[in-house]
């Protein structure tokens, strides 16, 4: 008779046992047990860890912050892709996104939009899979992007490229260019569209 | 010698602009050097109650740049440390009550009788700001390791750099150990490569900071106060001493661990 009574005991225990963190809490150090929770959560949740995505948003909008290009110049030149890319691809308008990004030394500006694709069970079985623009239609695109970028930006002419990665549902066409200057955008570039240069104190 | 001139700033507010000044104000004079804290946040006054001096206010900064008085007269000499002064701000009006070239004419003058003189500049980019920084020789950036702490700070630093100081120097504040070794915090590496400006010092979060601010003695006068130590490493640093850098982990002793452990036990034991 003994042994469901351990058993009750045991369960009570478990009952009363206190979660890691309050464990932590309770040996003063709080930190090593949230710890392995946090990676064991973080293991199961695939969750990744929210520093990686503070670091990055801040990139992108301290290059925004720091650039001459204002608000109004990036949502032109973002309006202008747009337009470029709707000629060569039906692609919700609204789906484009566009980015600037540091890429180890390089500035790089990058746009994307994302085209639902059926898929078609025969299609797969191919070897080649369906692109979205031919070799000679993304040369086209390449260069109708060079002409629209460098009214806003010094870029590189020779690093514009045109990609396509291939989703279950859809294709994603990505188009890069490295801007050139560090880490600026061209001032003759943001002058000539009316830009404002960056504040700069005066003497009082 | 001509002492040196100190802007803290930081752009956003809240992230211990005057809780940096009071402290490492405060450590400097400890270490026996001559110190003035201006306050120029004029409007929202702050200084004077963090450093526990709100009751021997008789005149402030506005009136010594309009002549009022002497600025002497408004010097308050601190309770705790000795050669430490504090001009309070102006309570009652605003920052177009002064200028950039009245501010650095007052710190001009001042800084022949003191080693080191620190402003206290009024979060923002504008007239405050602009007055804060116009009399400074160098500039303390104060920002906490959250999104909009950073992006204000580096607006900042691209201000002072604007404006012919030199590079301006970091303090990240309220660092949170145990979040940043879950990934969820950004590391100190993190910061500086985004801000890509040199580490003047990291202060832990510090609950005995809100305690110290009440009583309104700065955190440097606790000699087990791991912000004040922080502080008071950072003092050392602003003197020229290499000192390094605070160790964000407390780490026990392998007894103390093990004396815990064993308390822990207890409370078990005593509530099962």
């Amino acid at each position: 008779m003994k042994r469901p009574a351990v058993a009750e005991n045991l369960k009570e225990i478990v009952k009363r046992a206190p979660s890691l963190s309050e464990l932590g809490k309770r040996m003063n150090r709080p930190h090593a047990l949230e710890t392995i929770g946090g990676l064991v959560k973080r293991a199961f949740e695939k969750e990744e860890a929210s520093k990686y995505a503070a670091h990055n948003r801040l990139q992108a909008v301290l290059l925004q912050d720091r650039s001459s290009l204002s608000a109004e110049g990036l949502g032109a030149l973002r309006h202008d892709l747009r337009l470029v890319m709707s000629e060569y691809v039906i692609a919700d308008r609204d789906s484009m996104e566009m980015d600037v990004r540091q890429c180890g030394e390089d500035l790089m500006l990058i746009a994307n939009v994302r085209v639902n694709v059926v898929s078609d069970p025969a299609e797969e079985l191919d070897e080649e899979p369906k692109r979205l623009l031919s070799p000679r239609r993304a040369a086209a695109l390449k260069r109708e992007l060079l002409e629209v970028v460098s009214g806003y930006l010094s870029i590189d002419a020779g690093s514009v490229q045109v990609e396509e990665e291939r989703f279950s549902d859809s294709i994603a066409l990505s188009v890069s260019v490295k801007i050139e200057e560090g880490e600026g955008f061209s001032e003759d570039a943001s002058a000539s569209h009316g830009m404002e240069p960056a504040w700069r104190p005066t003497a009082d | 010698m001509e002492g040196e001139v100190y802007v803290i700033n930081s752009g956003k507010g809240g992230v211990g602009k005057t809780t940096a000044t009071a402290n490492v104000g405060s450590a400097l004079s400890m270490r026996g050097h001559r110190v003035l804290l201006i306050d120029a946040d004029i409007g929202l006054r702050n200084l004077d109650v963090v450093m526990g001096l709100e009751n021997r206010i008789v005149y402030d900064i506005v009136q010594v740049i309009e002549g009022v008085c002497q600025p002497q007269q408004a010097m308050m000499r601190d309770r705790l440390t000795e050669n430490l002064y504090v001009i309070p701000a102006a309570q009652t009006r605003d920052k177009s009550a002064v200028t950039g070239e009245q501010v650095k004419k007052l710190c001009d003058e001042l800084k022949q009788d003191f080693d080191y003189i620190i402003i206290d500049s009024p979060a923002g980019i504008e007239q405050g700001f602009k007055n804060a920084m116009a009399a400074a020789d160098k500039a303390i950036v104060v920002t906490t390791p959250d999104v909009a702490a950073i992006r204000d700070a580096d607006r900042v630093i691209g201000f002072i750099e604007a404006a012919g100081l030199s590079k301006p120097e970091l303090i990240l504040n309220r660092v949170r150990p145990g979040m940043v070794r879950r990934g969820d915090m950004m590391t100190t590496e993190d910061i500086l490569d985004l801000l890509s400006v040199s580490l003047l010092g990291i202060v832990p979060e510090d609950e005995k900071i809100v305690v110290s601010t009440n009583k309104g003695v700065p955190a440097v006068h606790d000699m087990n106060c791991r912000s004040g130590e922080s502080f008071r490493r950072i003092a050392a640093r602003v003197e020229g001493e290499d000192v390094p850098m605070m160790r964000m982990e407390v780490r026990d002793g392998i007894f103390t661990w093990f004396k815990k452990m064993v308390g822990f036990k207890g409370t078990v034991r005593a509530n099962a």
